[in-house]
């Protein structure tokens, strides 16, 4: 096992009443890793960041986090351990600080009003400290999320969705604490996410599952840099190059021309060859841009 | 002792947690009125004959009457009152959703549904003793003391200094009932992902068992002294002149063995449960 590997996911199995939710899953996370968690809905996402927190237990399989079996060391998992799963759920009918103060008992630990104001004060809610949660927004409920699975200082955290029903501004304020607490606080984060955009900014390593299985897992880059992958390329004369590039023999599918743009498809590492075979036959290449490069290879495998 | 402390503080941030106070509290200001201005009339009518017979000490329309009859009227609604509130303490959180946010932390399965219980039956205990005072307080305050009359298969009547001990364990006794209830509650709180399922097949088993305890027939009186519903009016057992302490103390371990077998019944489900509320 590589000693950096924070957790370690092998062979998981589980079904619900006959039907496959994970089949052989395995994944490996390593520390300091931001590592993003992609698929469609019922892929089986939330399903693994449950059986990563033991809400859910493995039919087959094993996990183990920090090197210990989580079957075997459930309390001393999760006590470095943090989680937000699926949507904020709180007592709605006590305060933001009291609802703080009611999960710390179950965490073990001891927290002043100071100290839970402070972090209440990095997601900018600590005006809101003492409000009744049933008053907060779903984006401030989110924020608050943040705090009570961060309030105990994990090494590992675990974020399903995160990003769900935040508006743009949000959205950015939650990417950027996502990078504060894996830089400046060595977080190792998991994240689960349906913002291709968003993982592909933030995470460093990802995986894919489909119906249960694993598509893809590795480094983002990596990742992208499977597919044949549809890149817009921009010329001084797009219909002589576009009849170049049809002519050649590099490995490019779907040539076409649209709006004085050509887009092909060819692999990550076929670009710079692709550049350079243009400027050699004298055109004047003004930009290569692939846009959406982790959904094109989402959607294509989902 | 924090975790049990916050699990009864989240049983009492709840409103309906208090329905059951208020809902006590209300039936016994109405007996109080019925007592008052239609007591002596109901009264006579049943002790006319013994009027020429016994000396009785005091009104026989007293504090202690008064606390008798609340037990009577109330003790077959005090579960219903619990079970709203108890089916509802495992299977909310469930429901809302917090139980994911609470058993994501390093806190075991075993001890969260001990505390569950411990919180439930804290409840319980504070309701009865509610009950309790309210009408045994309530009972003397606006008809002072005096001799007990009770009605049931005969006719008994204890003096005024000879009925306390028999409340206080009458309530003891009816205390350890509604603990078996609240346990039985608990544990389809624990089987149900929502109160309203565990509420209502809580109500369901209760108003099932007690129709086969109430009926003498041959099958069911086979089962009936294995049903905890057949203790339930047990308490009353102390308002007679000779009290059968040995009957008293088997039905007293029915109940407990009921208890203990919920709660490990309870133990066992919430342990191989998948959380995916």
């Amino acid at each position: 096992m590589n000693p950096d590997c924070l957790v370690r996911v092998k062979g998981v199995c589980k079904s619900f009443k006959g039907i496959i939710a994970l089949n052989n899953l395995e994944m490996d996370v390593r520390k300091g890793d931001i590592y993003g968690f992609l698929g469609p809905n019922g892929s089986g996402k939330s399903t693994t960041l449950r059986m990563l927190l033991s809400l859910i237990r493995p039919e087959e399989g094993t996990i183990e986090i920090f090197g210990e079996d989580l079957a075997f060391n459930r309390a001393s998992i999760l006590k470095r351990t943090g989680a937000m799963v699926e949507k904020p759920d709180f007592y709605n009918r006590v305060s933001a600080i009291k609802n703080l103060e009611i999960l710390s008992v179950y965490s073990g630990i001891d927290t002043s009003s100071d100290q839970l104001l402070e972090l209440m004060n990095i997601v900018g809610l600590e005006e809101r400290a003492y409000s009744k949660v049933g008053s907060f927004s779903h984006g401030m409920k989110q924020r608050l999320g943040i705090i009570q699975a961060i309030m105990h200082k994990p090494e590992l955290l675990l974020l399903d969705e995160p990003f769900a029903g935040l508006d743009p501004q949000g959205v950015r304020d939650m990417r950027l604490l996502i990078k504060r607490l894996n830089t400046d606080k060595g977080m190792t984060i998991i994240i689960s996410s349906h913002q291709l955009d968003e993982i592909e900014s933030i995470a460093n390593r990802m995986i894919i599952i489909n119906k249960g299985s694993v598509v893809s897992e590795g480094s983002v880059n990596e990742i992208v840099a499977q597919g044949n992958l549809p890149i817009k390329i921009e010329v001084d004369l797009p219909q002589e190059a576009f009849n170049k590039l049809k002519a050649s023999r590099l490995p490019l599918k779907n040539i076409s021309l649209q709006n004085e743009l050509i887009t092909i498809n060819c692999s990550h590492e076929a670009i710079p060859y692709v550049n350079q075979y243009l400027q050699i036959s004298g055109f004047k290449v003004y930009g290569i841009s692939q846009d959406k490069a982790l959904e094109n290879y989402y959607l294509t495998f989902t | 002792m924090k975790l049990l402390l916050t699990e009864i503080y989240k049983v009492f941030i709840r409103r309906r947690s208090y329905i059951a106070f208020v809902a006590v509290f209300l039936v016994i200001i109405v007996l109080l009125l019925a007592l008052n201005y239609e007591g002596e009339e109901i009264l006579g009518l049943i002790t006319t004959s013994l009027q020429d017979s016994f000396s009785f000490q005091g009104s026989l329309i007293n504090g202690n009457l008064f606390a008798h009859v609340v037990l009577r009227s109330l003790w077959v609604h005090i579960p219903i009152l619990l079970i709203l509130v108890t089916g509802d303490l495992v299977a909310g959180e469930c429901q809302s959703g917090t139980v994911r946010l609470i058993l994501s932390r390093p806190i075991s399965r075993t001890v969260f549904i001990t505390n569950k219980f411990v919180a439930g039956f804290v409840y319980a205990i504070l309701l009865v003793l509610f009950l309790a005072l309210a009408s045994l307080g309530l009972g003397h305050l606006f008809f002072g003391d005096g001799d007990l009359l009770v009605v049931g298969n005969g006719l008994n009547i204890f003096n005024a200094d000879d009925v306390l001990w028999r409340f206080a364990l009458a309530f003891t006794f009816g205390t350890l009932s509604m603990l078996t209830v609240v346990s039985m509650a608990v544990l389809m709180s624990v089987v149900f992902d929502n109160s309203v399922s565990a509420i209502l097949s809580s109500l369901a088993i209760v108003i099932v068992l007690t129709f086969i305890s109430s009926f003498n027939l041959g099958v069911l009186s086979i089962v009936q002294p294995f049903l905890f519903t057949t203790y339930m009016g047990s308490w009353d057992s102390f308002f007679e002149y000779n009290i059968d302490f040995i009957q008293i103390t088997t039905e007293a371990i029915v109940l407990l063995v009921h208890i203990v077998g919920f709660y490990l019944l309870a133990l066992f489900v919430f342990n191989r449960k998948d959380i995916l509320s």
